[in-house]
């Protein structure tokens, strides 16, 4: 029993020094994050900004004094999510330049969960001119759906071209999260979509992400693509969204076409449709063919206190 | 085999496989959190048509409904609820420094609640996300109902008095929501803070949060959340007070040890001591807001 009792001592011993370097560790790189955020981060922003704007130094390698390579590239990555246009040559030749294509492609098996989420998600985000080994891309076997998606995100920036057919051929049914993320690629101008062949598949995801891509840039030319949608989809979530955007996009809807389709759905998504329709100023009496139970008419109360009083 | 020391034995085992899961948990949540904040960042629009009110009752200090105003996520609002029997010059300040105006008070409405006299709204092209209920006190709760009545999004959530948002907080919440499908998530819960986010209909089939004064909400789709959204300005007492606790601790279950003349169990439950402070002392640092 001693020896047992002994065992666990020094066994618990060793786990929390282990776990007190770790503290230490997160305390100082939450000290060294915010020195480089203070210090080094505007001069980096500094010169990467002067070289993507200047041709003559588009060529130069800039040599960022004693600044740690992880933190820059965080940096170039932010630049990369939160620009829209960026040139991406001159990107790529940022973050070939300064190494930072080592610290991206640097999947190793020990990085897991949403580190190597992480690590995707740049590879996918920032252009570099390297080629990445096509077998760390390969993590479609992960069961963590993040890994999946990121990893799609990856293949797409790899190969724009084949966009479409990956998502076409993804396993996962994309969530509102994800399609968002993918819209935001295509507004960054990562990868091309059209969105009429996306609205006229028969996938679920390829009509989902049309729908997102068509409420995103306010595509008013697609009102009757949606409008059919709406009216025959049977999934009642791209029914949803498609109306949802209809509203959004100020369009005209016929609710007696698509009352029998919509009447069969679950009551809280029949409101949360209206809800949406009295936001963007449809009147509620307008959809009164969608509800089949009158309790529904509360919603008019939503209506009613967003009008003006006169007093 | 001694019974008490094999008991014991367990008992410090289970503790420390407790701490160990609770900090590894923490880990794995604050990178969650990171890797959400960097997809956050790079969207400009709302996650998918995810809308989020936040609806408050008592809150009027100006510093903090700034705050709860200052997210940038599109499809977002708030929701105050005053007296302006107790609160008159506060409310004429808030309606002042948002440009709110008066609209027509709905003849009916989802959950039941008396004493409403009026409503604000913010315009739209001004500060498009604020609306002010003038009802009379009768309890928080329900306040917070009178504020879910006139809620515009499908989603809800109360926030209480001398609680701040932090910048992402609604980015974060809308991503984790939507990562399911629309309006199957009944109730997104955070463990750390203790805010809970309603699906409208949820709360309004529940009877309100006038029926969760005294139950627990059940038979209702619940997702956990462990990434802080909220946080409360408290001085540092606390953290002194916990420093306190974390030393007494040690030092008590070190003169244990040293009584005892270093059996083998005082010393088992020494490292115990020192394992659970640890993680704990970890588990706090990656819920820390880090850059």
């Amino acid at each position: 029993m001693n020896t047992a009792v002994e065992t666990y001592a020094i066994v618990t011993i060793l786990l929390a020094l282990s776990i007190g370097a770790l503290l230490v560790d997160r305390s100082m790189r939450a000290f060294r994050s915010r020195r480089w955020h203070c210090v080094h981060e505007p001069v980096a922003l500094r010169i990467v900004m002067r070289t993507l704007t200047s041709p003559r130094l588009r060529n130069i390698a800039v040599r960022i004094p004693r600044m740690p390579r992880r933190r820059l590239c965080d940096t170039l990555l932010s630049l990369s999510l939160t620009t829209y246009n960026i040139d991406r040559r001159a990107m790529s030749a940022l973050t070939d330049a300064y190494g930072s294509e080592r610290i991206i492609g640097r999947l190793s098996p020990f990085t897991t969960g949403y580190r190597r989420a992480e690590r995707l998600l740049m590879l996918a985000s920032m252009p570099t001119g390297r080629r990445i080994p096509v077998h760390r891309l390969r993590h479609w076997s992960a069961a963590s759906r993040y890994i999946h998606f990121y990893t799609l995100m990856a293949d797409m920036a790899r190969t724009p071209v084949l966009a479409e057919y990956l998502i076409e051929t993804c396993d996962i049914r994309l969530s509102p999260s994800e399609i968002s993320q993918i819209t935001a690629m295509l507004h960054r101008g990562s990868i091309t979509l059209d969105y009429r062949r996306l609205l006229r598949s028969s996938d679920r995801n390829l009509r989902m992400t049309g729908i997102a891509i068509v409420r995103h840039f306010s595509i008013e030319e697609a009102c009757d693509m949606l409008h059919d949608i709406a009216a025959s989809d049977p999934d009642a979530e791209i029914c949803r969204e498609a109306l949802i955007t209809l509203c959004a996009a100020g369009c005209t809807i016929d609710p007696s076409l698509m009352a029998e389709h919509i009447g069969g759905m679950d009551a809280a998504i029949r409101r949360s449709i209206c809800r949406h329709a009295i936001l963007n100023g449809y009147p509620p009496a307008a959809f009164a063919p969608l509800f089949g139970d009158h309790g529904d008419d509360r919603l008019a109360a939503l209506a009613e206190s967003n009008k003006y009083t006169i007093a | 085999m001694n019974t008490f020391q094999a008991a014991a034995l367990a008992a410090m085992t289970l503790t420390s496989a407790a701490a160990l899961r609770s900090a590894w948990r923490s880990r794995r949540w604050a990178d969650k959190r990171r890797l959400i904040a960097a997809v956050s960042a790079m969207r400009c629009d709302s996650v998918g048509n995810i809308g989020i009110s936040i609806i408050c009752s008592g809150v009027d200090c100006m510093a903090q409904i700034e705050n709860l105003a200052s997210p940038e996520y599109e499809n977002f609002e708030v929701v105050l609820c005053l007296d302006s029997d107790t609160s008159l010059r506060r409310m004429r300040n808030i309606i002042d420094r948002y440009a709110l105006f008066r609209v027509a008070l709905p003849s009916r409405s989802e959950l039941p609640v008396v004493g409403v006299r009026a409503i604000y709204r913010s315009r739209r092209g001004a500060i498009r996300r604020m609306t002010l209920i003038d009802k009379r006190f009768t309890s928080h709760e329900d306040a917070l109902d009178a504020a879910v009545n006139v809620a515009s999004f499908d989603y809800v959530m109360a926030v209480g008095r001398n609680e701040y948002l932090y910048p992402d907080s609604i980015d974060m919440l809308a991503a984790q929501i939507g990562e399911h499908e629309a309006c199957s998530v009944d109730m997104l819960e955070c463990t750390t803070s203790g805010g809970r986010l309603f699906l409208r209909d949820a709360i309004v089939s529940l009877g309100g949060y006038a029926s969760l004064r005294y139950m627990r909400p059940r038979r209702i789709k619940r997702v956990i959340n462990r990434i802080p959204d909220r946080y409360r300005i408290a001085g540092r007492s606390a953290a002194i007070r916990r420093a306190i606790a974390a030393i007494t601790a040690v030092v008590a279950s070190l003169v244990l040890l040293v009584l005892s003349g270093f059996e083998p169990l005082a010393a088992a439950l020494t490292a115990t001591v020192l394992l659970t402070v640890v993680c704990r002392a970890y588990a706090r640092k990656c819920r820390e807001l880090t850059v």
